[in-house]
């Protein structure tokens, strides 16, 4: 039998959502234009070519490396793009992702990806056609609410903020406003206005954001209602504290040994 | 330590669970406003700069939809900040008719707390901003300033050598 990663212990939605992020089983909820998501970015025209900065392998001509020879390159790499950015904000309150598991997604389920993951924001780098592709799923998916989340390059505090009257993530730079029920986008991740809206499609409703987050709260599910998330949290803690990097010694967590309580404070 | 005496006025914050659009802000304050012996109120939240303050796009106009000038009372003034708390003073207790009006005004939770939120005595930046306490003629002014303001822009005159 093939074995099936389990990613994430715990019972409720919330760890659900949590493997599915991580595990790329993500729901697609809007389509954005390819044109439309790189003028959000703000690296490089719509429609324009990627700009390099070395000529693709086949013409360099590598050198007799095994590494090299074992892992094939991502198109960005073989194409010799430049290495971009792109970076996400989720709001505390109840967005559907939030940077770790951002970060777990990208560095699971895409190649030559290199995954930041900071308190309020989430940073991924890699080879613009690269960055791009794990980008537009990020932005297309579940993971992610017009309201609730956004690309941000910069002034990202809005993620710790209350919502403002009509749902909206604070921020500073209003990257994004409501028109008609829908989300639409005017600026770059950096706040320099583009020439287009860019529509993200209506924000999920309360209800809705509450289903779909990865964020464990008093106002929804409570952390410490997650015995057994908590019981593995305490497991690996207890194991690194006591076993630093031999984890595999031991003896009291040991396979066989049957299950290990620890008692929460 | 400061000590609160019952003759102090009190003073209240309101905390609501949604930060407000200008609009709601204005028609809050000017009913604030009316509520008979209410001195002072302060609005604080994050700032709506109008420029873009850092970052591949620093210098860039925000054009920011919050930051719009509203009406209190006679006066007419441009919002710096979205609105995310009021603090305000009041000569007697004026709990009840704020909380009234909260009640009737926001479509969403909101905590109405009874504290000192606006400083009775100078601070070293007082000092440095206004001068001496017994030279500085309205002393409603302290805590209802700007924390972050330019020195050079309200500055004691006898500090500006030492601060040059």
């Amino acid at each position: 039998m093939a074995y099936t990663p389990q990613y994430y212990p715990g019972a409720s939605h919330i760890a659900v959502n949590r493997r599915k992020h991580m595990s790329g089983d993500i729901e697609k909820l809007r389509t954005v234009s390819d044109d439309d998501m790189v003028a959000a970015l703000g690296h490089r025209a719509p429609g324009a070519d990627y700009p390099s900065i070395h000529p693709p392998l086949k013409e360099m001509g590598e050198p007799d490396c095994p590494i090299r020879q074992m892992v094939e390159p991502t198109p960005g790499a073989s194409a010799g793009d430049r290495v971009r950015y792109s970076q996400f904000t989720d709001s505390m309150y109840s967005a559907p992702s939030v940077p770790y598991f951002r970060s777990y997604y990208a560095a699971i389920n895409f190649r030559g990806v290199d995954p930041g993951t900071l308190s309020g924001r989430q940073i991924v780098e890699a080879r613009e056609r690269d960055m791009e592709e794990q980008c537009k799923a990020s932005l297309e998916s579940e993971m992610t609410c017009p309201a609730l989340a956004g690309l941000r390059g910069c002034t990202v505090h809005g993620h710790s903020l209350r919502l403002a009257e009509d749902g909206m993530m604070f921020d500073m730079l209003q990257r994004t406003h409501l028109e008609g029920g829908n989300v639409i986008e005017d600026k770059d991740q950096v706040g320099v206005p583009i020439d287009r809206k860019v529509n993200l499609g209506k924000p999920m409703s309360e209800e809705e954001a509450k289903k779909r987050t990865t964020i464990y709260r008093t106002d929804g599910v409570k952390y410490r209602d997650e015995p057994e998330v908590l019981d593995h949290v305490h497991l690996v803690h207890h194991r690194r504290t006591m076993y630093g990097y031999r984890p595999e010694t031991a003896a009291e967590t040991a396979p066989g040994v049957g299950p290990v309580t620890y008692k929460t404070v | 330590m400061a000590t609160t005496l019952d003759t102090d006025p009190v003073q209240y914050e309101i905390f609501p669970q949604r930060m407000l659009n200008p609009s709601s802000a204005q028609e809050l304050l000017n009913r604030l406003e009316q509520i008979k012996g209410v001195t002072r109120v302060l609005v604080q939240g994050p700032r709506l700069p109008l420029t873009v303050p850092y970052g591949p796009g620093k210098g860039v106009p925000v054009d920011h939809t919050a930051r719009e000038i509203i009406r209190v009372g006679d006066q007419v003034m441009e919002l710096q900040v979205k609105v995310g708390r009021i603090r305000l003073e009041a000569e007697t207790d004026v709990m009840e008719e704020v909380r009234a009006i909260c009640d009737e005004l926001f479509t969403f939770p909101f905590e109405l707390k009874e504290g000192l939120f606006l400083r009775r005595k100078a601070t070293v930046t007082d000092y440095a901003k206004y001068g001496p306490d017994e030279q500085v003629e309205d002393k409603s002014i302290y805590g209802m300033t700007d924390p972050s303001m330019t020195p050079t822009s309200r500055i004691c005159e006898s500090c500006v050598d030492t601060r040059e």
